[in-house]
């Protein structure tokens, strides 16, 4: 009931809002809830099924070029398109995914580096098709999506959709069997799980999750650019997870959403903004390994106990 | 129910399990001893899918399942526990066993559905004695209480035959006579079979039926334990 009204709370701010800023501050604001979709589609993945994705902008960029290509070349109907992207990001995933789980733990990792990066340099090279290095801009959308504030009404609202899909799937009887998986996955195969299906089905929903977030990224940029697929991109989901805290669902959210706001308004001063995000990721790790939300809880945990004592 | 027919599997040049056989039978509760690095927990490894045999069979309920992965295994009934507790650290005791109960259920990849609460977990729980335990961490629990923790998941799954390794292994006295009364019960309740090794003799002879003894990877006696000279010098000469 609580979850309930802080979800719909949390709506009625993100829809108020858009009363309330400024189109350059919608756009900012949309990015964040895109980088905070993302980040949730990798922790579903990282923070629930333990396996560390270094590939995921692959589905991003796949979602958001096939939302590109079916407008562009295709000529499909624009939310047609939108539609169909994160079927193609999760078929994308579907076959990298399979090929992924047969290797475990860095193996696992450095798989999905490869097939993301080969899939970037597939996407670089075909100039003909994706316009290599220049992307594609100009990007149909529908004519009720033109002003900036409509477009950010849209992000929200198929963020809070997508968040309400996934926090039900996160209390599924398949999320409760893969984290068994992944705090001991030997126990789990001898209790009857088929270990690499479980992991590839999680792979999936994750990449078709991403798909939708790159595919909003194409909806309300009108551009797609080839380093939505490049790896250092796989680590902004991995970092803003991190930092909002794996454990929960709010948590990449906030972290996803945190660093976008981050680079954007620290770029604005200096040029040093690698050199902050190293700074801030080794403060967290050192710090806070469970990120925002962690903090949150242990403070509260704190307080019950101080609470209790009096 | 279950038929190990000539199994061998060798690490390297290490024969740890050489032309074992043996049958359990509904219902039975079967202990197989020996010294450390005999072979036991190989040999439950084979049984169960862990490692692929180089030559041999095992038949379980008529049906040969050696070329069957670990998790079919299961899924037919065969429920084992490990030598060293194995739990799923970062969940709660009680979704421990809904885990187990989920699986077994054959709910594992239902991605559009609601855990609910089961009774059928809280019982499981309840019946190795760890209800008070329900929301601690699994990792949080003592050694002992881990073992029947996976005792009680491996109970959850309904399984028609236990492989049970070395199930009292670091428990106190008190829990090891806890832990060897639960088991009894509990195939006496539900009637499934028990294969286990244990180093302790007292839960061997206060469970088992039968006893057969394993050195170096082979079988060399079974029954009347305590009449085998070469058992008496190997494994019951060594016991106060
Ligand atoms: N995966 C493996 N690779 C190589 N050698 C192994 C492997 N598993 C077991 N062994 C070796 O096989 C032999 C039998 O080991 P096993 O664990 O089955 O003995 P055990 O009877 O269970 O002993 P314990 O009573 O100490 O548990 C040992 O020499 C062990 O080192
Ligand atoms: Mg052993």
């Amino acid at each position: 009931m609580r979850r309930q009204i802080g979800f719909i709370g949390a709506a009625a701010v993100l829809v108020g809002l858009a009363g309330v800023l400024s189109p350059f501050q919608m756009a900012l604001a949309a990015e964040m809830l895109i980088a905070g979709l993302f980040a949730l589609s990798l922790n579903l993945i990282m923070g629930f099924g333990g396996m560390v994705h270094f590939g995921h902008a692959a589905f991003y960029g796949v979602g958001g070029y096939a939302y590109a290509l079916l407008t562009l070349r295709a000529g499909l109907d624009p939310m047609l398109a939108f539609a169909l992207a994160p079927l193609i990001a999760a078929g994308f995933a579907a076959v990298i995914g399979w090929f992924c789980v047969r290797r475990t733990r860095l193996y696992f990792s450095i798989l999905t580096l490869a097939f993301g990066q080969l899939l970037y340099i597939v996407v670089f090279q075909a100039r003909d098709l994706t316009g290599g290095d220049d992307g594609l801009q100009g990007l149909r959308v529908p004519p009720w999506l033109e002003t900036e504030q409509a477009r950010y009404l849209w992000v929200v609202g198929v963020f809070l959709v997508c968040f309400a899909l996934i926090r039900r799937i996160a209390a599924s009887p398949f999320m409760l069997t893969l984290k068994a998986v992944r705090d001991n996955p030997e126990r789990a195969q001898f209790l009857g799980v088929d270990v690499r299906r479980q992991q590839w089905v999680v792979f999936v929903v994750g990449g078709t999750f991403a798909g939708v977030a790159g595919a909003l990224f194409a909806v309300l940029n009108r551009f797609v650019a080839v380093n939505m697929l490049f790896w250092a991109t796989s680590s902004e989901p991995i970092l803003g997870s991190l930092m909002g805290g794996m454990g929960s669902l709010v948590g990449p959210v906030i972290g996803g959403g945190l660093l976008i706001f981050l680079e954007v308004n620290i770029t604005r001063f200096t040029l040093y903004w690698p050199m902050i995000l190293g700074i801030i990721t080794i403060l967290f790790v050192l710090l806070a390994p469970d990120g925002l939300t962690g903090l949150v809880q242990r403070w509260r945990t704190r307080g019950q106990a101080d609470a209790d004592r009096r | 129910m279950l038929t190990v027919d000539n199994l061998s599997v060798a690490f390297g040049g290490l024969k740890a399990v050489q032309a074992v056989s043996l049958m359990v039978s509904q219902g039975e509760r079967v202990a197989i001893i020996g010294p450390n690095g005999a072979g036991k927990s190989t040999l439950f490894n084979l049984i169960s899918g862990g490692v692929r045999p180089d030559a041999g069979r095992v038949v379980f309920d008529g049906r040969d399942i050696t070329p069957l992965p670990a998790h079919q295994r299961a899924r037919l009934g065969l429920g084992r526990s490990f030598q060293r507790s194995s739990v799923f650290a970062k969940l709660s005791a009680y979704d421990n066993v809904l885990a187990a109960l989920t699986i077994h259920r054959g709910h594992g990849l239902r991605v559009w559905a609601r855990t609910t609460p089961q009774r059928a977990a809280e019982e499981a729980l309840a019946a190795v004695g760890l209800a008070d335990q329900r929301d601690r961490l699994a990792g949080a629990l003592a050694l002992g209480d881990q073992k029947r923790l996976e005792l009680g998941m491996v109970l959850a799954t309904a399984p028609r035959l236990m492989l049970l390794d070395e199930p009292t292994a670091g428990m106190s006295p008190e829990e090891t006579a806890g832990t060897v009364a639960l088991v009894q019960r509990l195939a006496d309740e539900r009637g499934f079979g028990v294969l286990f090794t244990e180093h302790d003799m007292s839960v061997v002879f206060g469970v088992a039926q039968r006893v057969l003894v394993l050195s170096q990877g082979a079988l060399i006696a079974q029954g009347a334990l305590r009449a085998n000279p070469e058992v008496q010098r190997l494994y019951l000469g060594g016991t106060p």
